[in-house]
């Protein structure tokens, strides 16, 4: 983007004097240009330098501004950030306000390299880096401050303080400080922080897909910390101590009633944070047992269900009422509930529509076809401890094939390994490296005993007497990489062939089933049958009704389905409490953060490498292959403490130059 | 070596262009304190988790472009460290410099200066001056919490209080309250701190943040320490006397003394005042009939001589009877039973724990036949599952569960406690098992069933042994006749899985188990079980040298180490109550106890006590058996005498002489070798060595106990059968009653000594104590059954005692078992008559009765 200066990422794009139209860009840098409703962006400041956009900026104030936000978000636990930046802090003070002098500005300097080099975590590593580079290049505006000719302009500094893994997770969970108590033998201390962006760690811990992890800098040096783990860690502390779970002091403060529409991961999170805000949520929930997707979608090897049960149980705790086997749009309405005294609704409905395989013949009603979330749902309710769901006996295939590479497809082959079916397969359009399942499932699927077999393209059940025999596949081979980046595959004509087997699963992915809607036509829909609504609020157009997770999406991962729940349960409670429906400075600066990047996967971190990430223990494999026994036994508290300690706290601050009204 | 080095996982590094071969997993700092090289510190501490605050450890590495800790970091292979030069020292005085923006320059009226971890950093990296200042905070008071005080204009925001209260005490009662420079330490209540006041926190502060206000009474230059071993209870911890002209000033700790790793309880570091308090008897006193009447030492020996050598003669070897101490060294005690068994000719000696139970004292090794009952602290270094049986473990010796909580830190240890309570380990235990206290050993025998079933089902626990069919039928029978409620039941079967699951298990054996009228059978089943589960049992002691009295032989019938006493003119017929009982006792003689506040039966013995012509205290203090004797004698206390105590590890350590004696006391065995010399026998000591020379010449068990401190062998005692050996309970006596009244020790006094210890009273729930900074006394109920009786919180309870009657507050405590009145241990339920609540009585039984 076109900007008047530049250090970020130590690239210095230097435009003073430049006229706009002919003035370089900085590459490595994007930032919006209004902060909110027409208020310009002037600049920013933050981990990996600064960014001017325009001669409103000033970056003697900016860096008295920035230097404060480091004092204030400082956790105290080191000497050089703790005392060291309110010692910057106070000589930028007096220099801002007329009164420094140029032994201020050797200290400053001297200051800004000790505490990078020393501190315990990125504020104090990266925090003086950008005043360091301000006194660098704008000597001449502190002169101007020490020799009394510039004033401060005296604008506005939001700023937001996070951390390449906050930022990367949807719920924006302050992942260093839940790994720092662990580290700190503070299990309890560890889960509560977690419970501020999630009340489901024990789901998240064992089923996440992680971006957090994704986007660790610790991968820089060696490898990332096991974040998604420790958060189980914290969890099974207190699900296996006789340890005191927090109460809510604001249970049923307040009367208002909400419906939640849905059960699973987005409508228990959203119904836990409106009980925290003191509202009476309930939860409606079309099938016998909460926890949606999480619970019928994930088998019980990799969340077993009487865990889970008690993650549930806890919410009822703080005040969430759950009615389960309430079909909304059939059992309820907008209408009958509204009459019910409901003043808002949260749609979680999710996506629990098999997608169409496309595949010939799969309308037929042929018995030993199945959608692959179908088959899961079934399975789970078979095989863990005190069903609800009375019933048919499963199927037992010998041939299993499953369409499909994603974690749902992993899960229909394992699933069936353990059911004692011998043959199974994964039939997939492209090759294994396109694989998006995630690596660790494909690996524990193949040692399993799965079979993979790529490059072949479905085109049509095979099957006789209405029962399944053979699926006829096409050969493909790879062309040309598509828009997403992955090649193509192409068919090759004249290859088709039957593979016998008994039964299909078709797992390519889920459609949402939103006909309720018909009762509110006003509220928008997108052509892939999802809920319209404000990306930051999650209100839809009609004021009290909100929607969020695959619902909103289209079917995405767990972790963001509870992040908007937590945003929704924020509108929802605005809106309740009459207050203007909309997120915060500190929102807005998080979005900021993560349209820059704080994770740069180039960083070369100074940190020495060679601190082993602390495997899992696992139920071993006799037992995987045999039984839905949970596959990982989970870390015990000194493995957890150790992993805990690998964090490097790469906390950082962003802030916004936001020139004032008038100035 | 090289062996070695190649099973421990080594790795190569260069420190200082040395090369170095180090253990994997070795955080840099170790590795280059191990290889010489010095590097300062001023947040680590070797027994607590990296901290990494100070930054003053700062190392560079070759490759790596910012300063690395070495605290916190481990050791990789090739990696090439260097400890020092300009850059690191420039770095390392900033670091410096920082932490002494606005430090006060209190160091002439800081009671740490002299050993302050602070002034010395400043002068080892010389730093000189105050580089940078801040406009900080203005200066901040004192914050009270009565034993503890903090002053945050001294606090360097370390974060060794709150990592040590974490990790060592399990009570984690502070935290950083704030952000930035305005930080502090803080409780994390942000009230007045209510906490176990162990003063970890103190003695890990590096400056003066951090004190107690008994302190200020001297420079840590002035003063003379003394390592020596804490009298309070049985765990054997090692503290450091502070002397000041004389007079104790402080207790300190040292992590590199003794078993205790440092650690200390409330009652060892602040519970020194009774030594050198002005209550101590300073003569011996002789009755008269106006009270008590100071009379020289030659008067009392000769009077007191003439007495029990008049008795002897008239009335033979039943006439004499004497009870030793649980405190007093085992000199004393070794004196005592030889100037019994030898001058007085009378084998009618005992100890008081001995008396509420053999089958745990000088019986123990007759009664259980397994060696796994005799355990050393060493069990904790691989132990991966505590389980307390009966022990209110944090209270009763406090310090042990510090070492498991250290053990827990090191290595994964996980805890279960099996209480008549819940909510006495902190931090939460994997589980607790709390028990009605009547059915206790039916919560042991199904505990006991449960595995045995399990081993049926799943095999053999790792390690551990197959019970023979006979032996399994006659438990699982017994099991089957005591009803849990499913509750517990289901609890029993987790931690017979949590057994199975983790590596090596010690059951630890409480005083609620020892002191139960069922108790040999309840620890019969644990040693039944840890047999079954190949692990090892260890019991808890009440008081310093509970081990040691009983080692020493002062019992009946059993002679200094265990030996059966052989010659039958010296054997006892009877129990010394009945013996007093029946009036053939002429002479009673106490050495240092308050049988009347102990024994649980404490009105029989007094009444016992009426029909003795001549009784003998011999004692630090007036205390509750006084007003009933004849005579006393003023003892020292371990603090002014060397002698040995023998810990309930079996660890026998030296007790060394701190101060002179208060008044003219004279130690234990001083004074029974003056009153053998007076009846014509010269035991030729000339110092209390003399003393330790003869056990070890003459007990073999204490064969070693001249050199120094060693771990007694008690292995040669113990039959060691591998075989599950069955113990019939007796019959509880059938009690119809709405309560059970259950004492709680308190972490803040055990027995006489902290009675007169004015800085810790405050904080005991005592009916006496007219301070009260934990709130007012109280009694403790279940919600539930303070429903039934019509109480609520803070309602108030009357109880009534043989001497008079006490008047408290209610707490309702979930915690706290349905059907159980929770008393303070100082209140002694034993002389309890009635409980009164609002007004009406509460029908109630005290332990007296249950084992009568």
């Amino acid at each position: 983007m076109k900007v008047l200066f530049s250090t970020w990422k130590d690239k210095v794009v230097d435009n003073r004097g430049i006229s706009e139209s002919e003035r370089a860009s900085a590459s490595n840098v994007k930032l919006p240009l209004e902060f909110r409703n027409g208020q310009k962006v002037s600049g920013f400041m933050g981990w990996a330098g600064f960014v001017l956009l325009d001669e409103k900026a000033d970056v003697v104030e900016m860096a008295y501004h920035y230097t404060k936000a480091l004092q204030k978000s400082s956790c105290g636990r080191c000497f050089p950030c703790r005392a060291g930046t309110k010692v910057m802090e106070d000589i930028l003070a007096r220099i801002v306000g007329g009164q420094g002098s140029q032994t201020d500005l050797d200290a400053l300097a001297d200051l800004c390299d000790s505490i990078s080099q020393n501190s315990k975590c990125g504020i104090g590593q990266m925090g003086p880096v950008a005043v360091a580079h301000s006194l660098e290049h704008f000597g001449d505006d502190y002169q101007a401050y020490i020799e009394g000719t510039k004033k401060a302009p005296g604008h506005n500094y939001p700023y937001k303080m996070t951390a390449p893994c906050t930022s990367a997770c949807p719920t924006g969970m302050d992942i260093p400080q839940y790994i720092e108590y662990i580290k700190d033998a503070d299990f309890a201390g560890s889960l509560a922080n977690i419970r501020e962006a999630s009340p489901m760690a024990s789901t998240l811990g064992r089923a996440c897909f992680h971006p957090c992890e994704n986007n660790c800098r610790r991968d820089n040096v060696d490898r990332s910390l096991s974040i998604c783990k420790l958060k189980r860690a914290a969890w099974d502390w207190e699900d296996q101590h006789a340890a005191q779970k927090p109460i809510n002091p604001n249970k049923h403060t307040r009367e208002e009633k909400v419906a939640v529409i849905g059960g699973g991961p987005s409508g228990l999170s959203c119904a836990y944070y409106l009980a925290l805000q003191g509202f009476r949520p309930t939860v409606f929930e079309k099938l016998p047992l909460a926890g949606g997707a999480s619970f019928t979608g994930i088998p019980q090897y990799r969340i077993p269900k009487e865990i889970q049960a008690r993650e549930i149980a806890y919410l009822e705790d703080v005040g969430v009422e759950i009615k389960c086997g309430v079909e909304f749009g059939k059992d309820e309405t907008f209408k009958s509930l509204r009459e019910d005294g409901y003043k808002a609704f949260y749609l979680a409905t999710g996506g629990d529509l098999s997608k169409n395989a496309r595949v010939a013949g799969e309308k037929e009603g042929y018995e030993g076809f199945y959608g692959g979330i179908q088959i899961l749902k079934e399975v789970v309710y078979k095989t863990m401890p005190n069903s609800p769901v009375k019933g048919n006996k499963l199927p037992k295939p010998k041939t299993v094939l499953v369409i499909g590479g994603g974690n749902t497809a992993m899960d229909c082959v394992r699933t069936f390994i353990r059911l004692g079916c011998k043959d199974v397969s994964i039939v997939y359009r492209r090759t294994e490296k396109e694989l998006p399942a995630d690596p660790h499932e494909i690996h524990e699927a193949k040692e399993e005993g799965v079979q993979f077999k790529f490059l072949l393209a479905p085109t049509k059940i095979v099957a006789k007497d209405g029962k399944v025999t053979g699926l006829e596949c096409q050969k493909m081979e790879l062309g040309e990489p598509d828009d997403s980046g992955r090649r193509r595959p192409k068919a090759i004509e004249g290859s088709e062939h039957v593979i016998e087997c008994d039964m299909i699963i078709a797992a390519i992915g889920q459609d949402c089933d939103i006909g309720y809607l018909e009762e509110e036509p006003d509220i928008k829909k997108t052509s892939w049958n999802t809920i319209v609504t404000d990306d930051d609020t999650m209100q839809t157009d009609i004021p009290d009704i909100f929607a969020g997770g695959d619902v909103q999406t289209g079917p995405l991962t767990l972790v963001d389905s509870v992040g908007q729940a937590k945003r929704a349960a924020q509108s929802i409670g605005q809106h309740l409490r009459g207050e203007p429906v909309g997120i915060s400075d500190e929102q807005i600066m998080e979005k900021v953060i993560k349209g820059i990047g704080a994770y740069d996967r180039a960083e070369i971190v100074a940190e020495p490498d060679g601190w082993d990430r602390k495997p899992m223990r696992t139920c071993g494999m006799d037992l995987q292959k045999t039984s839905f026994t949970e596959v990982e036994l989970g870390y015990s508290q000194e493995e957890a403490m150790e992993e805990a300690s690998r964090c490097m706290r790469c906390y950082i601050v962003g802030m916004a130059c936001v020139p004032g009204d008038g100035k | 070596m090289s062996e070695q080095a190649v099973a421990k996982d080594m790795i190569s590094i260069v420190i200082d262009g040395k090369a170095a071969q180090v253990e994997k997993g070795t955080m840099i700092l170790a590795a280059a304190r191990s290889n010489g090289a010095y590097i300062p510190t001023l947040c680590y501490l070797e027994k607590l988790k990296p901290i990494g605050s100070c930054r003053l450890c700062s190392v560079e590495i070759e490759g790596i472009a910012a300063m690395v800790m070495s605290c916190k970091t481990p050791v990789a292979e090739g990696m090439k460290i260097t400890t020092d030069n300009e850059r690191i020292k420039k770095y390392r005085q900033d670091m410096m410099r920082m932490i002494l923006v606005n430090h006060p320059l209190d160091c002439p009226v800081c009671e740490r200066s002299g050993e302050c971890k602070l002034q010395n950093r400043t002068f080892d990296l010389e730093v000189t001056g105050h580089t940078w200042s801040t406009a900080g905070f203005a200066k901040q008071p004192v914050v009270d919490w009565g034993l503890i005080q903090y002053d945050q204009n001294l606090c360097i925001m370390c974060e060794r209080c709150i990592k040590v209260c974490r990790e060592v005490q399990g009570f984690a009662a502070y935290k950083i309250d704030g952000t930035g420079y305005d930080s502090k330490i803080n409780t994390v209540t942000e009230e007045k701190l209510d906490c176990d006041f162990c003063g970890q926190c103190i003695s890990v502060c590096p400056v003066g943040a951090l004190s107690s206000g008994m302190y200020f009474s001297g420079r840590s230059w002035e003063m003379t320490r003394t390592a020596t071993v804490c009298p309070h209870c049985a765990v054997g911890c090692t503290y450091v006397m502070n002397t000041k002209n004389g007079k104790i000033v402080r207790v300190t700790s040292d992590d590199f003394i003794g078993i205790n790793n440092g650690n200390l309880c409330s009652r060892g570091r602040f519970g020194y005042e009774f030594i050198q308090n002005e209550s101590r008897l300073a003569t011996p006193l002789v009755k008269t009939g106006h009270g008590f009447k100071a009379v020289t030492w030659e008067t009392a020996i000769a009077d007191a001589a003439e007495k029990l050598a008049g008795y002897k003669d008239k009335y033979g070897k039943d006439s004499c009877v004497g009870i030793g101490s649980e405190r007093g060294a085992n000199e004393d005690n070794y004196v005592f039973q030889k100037f019994f068994r030898d001058v007085l000719g009378s084998g009618n000696i005992d100890n008081i724990a001995n008396m509420i139970n053999p089958d745990v004292c000088s019986k123990r090794f007759e009664t259980f036949d397994d060696f796994s009952l005799s355990s050393s602290y060493d069990e904790f270094d691989d132990m991966e599952l505590a389980v307390f049986i009966g022990a209110d473990g944090s209270n009763e010796n406090p310090v042990v569960s510090n070492l498991i909580r250290k053990a827990g830190m090191d290595h994964d240890v996980e805890v279960a406690v099996a209480y008549s309570r819940e909510g006495v380990f902190l931090p939460e235990p994997r589980l607790q098992l709390p028990y009605d206290y009547l059915e206790m050993y039916g919560f042991t025998v199904n505990l006991l069933a449960s595995a045995i079933a399990d081993v049926k089902n799943s095999g053999a626990f790792p390690g551990g042994i197959t019970p023979d069919a006979e032996c399994a039928a006659t438990v699982t029978k017994a099991a089957k006749k005591e009803k849990l409620d499913d509750a517990l039941a289901g609890k029993i079967a987790t931690l017979v899985q949590l057994i199975r699951s983790r590596g090596k298990t010690v059951f630890l054996i409480g005083q609620e188990a020892q002191k139960h009228p069922q108790s040999s059978a309840i620890i019969q089943n644990t040693v039944n079980l840890a047999k079954l589960a190949g692990g090892k049992v260890m019991l808890l002691r009440e008081y310093g040298n509970t081990q040691g009295v009983n080692d020493m032989g002062v019992a009946p019938n059993m002679l200094p180490g265990y030996i059966a006493e052989e010659r039958d003119n010296l054997k006892a017929e009877a129990d010394i109550i009945e013996l007093m009982e029946s009036g053939k006792v002429k002479a009673l003689v106490i050495l240092e106890e308050d049988v009347l506040r102990r024994y649980y039966d404490a009105e029989r013995f007094r009444k016992a006590m009426e029909k003795v012509e001549f009784k003998l205290l011999v004692s630090q203090f007036y205390n509750k058996t006084s007003p009933f004797v004849d005579m006393m004698l003023p003892a020292t206390t371990l603090a002014e005498t060397d002698g040995t105590v023998t810990s309930l590890e079996g660890r026998c350590q030296k007790s060394v002489k701190v101060v002179d004696n208060v008044g003219q006391s004279r130690a234990g065995w001083k004074i029974f070798a003056d009153l053998a010399s007076a009846m014509g026998s010269d035991f030729g000591y000339e110092q209390s060595g003399d003393v330790t020379s003869e056990i070890a010449a003459e007990v073999p068990l204490y064969g070693e106990v001249d050199k120094g401190n060693v771990l007694i062998d008690y292995s040669r005692l113990v039959k060691n059968s591998p075989a599950l050996k069955w113990a019939e309970p007796p019959a509880i006596k059938d009690v119809k009653s709405d309560f059970i009244v259950l004492q709680d020790y308190s972490l803040f006094g055990l027995g006489t000594y902290t009675d007169f210890c004015p800085s810790l009273r405050p904080l005991l729930g005592k009916p006496k104590a007219d301070l009260h900074l934990q709130g007012k006394p109280f009694v403790e109920l279940h919600p539930e059954d303070a429903g039934t009786i019509g109480a609520a919180d803070g309602s108030l309870i009357k109880l009534k005692f043989a001497e008079g009657e006490w008047t408290g507050q209610l707490r309702l405590k979930s915690r706290v078992k349905k059907g159980t009145i929770r008393v303070p241990e100082e209140m002694d339920n034993s002389r309890i008559e009635s409980i009164t609540v609002n007004g009406s009585a509460v029908s109630c039984v005290n332990l007296a009765v249950l084992r009568g």
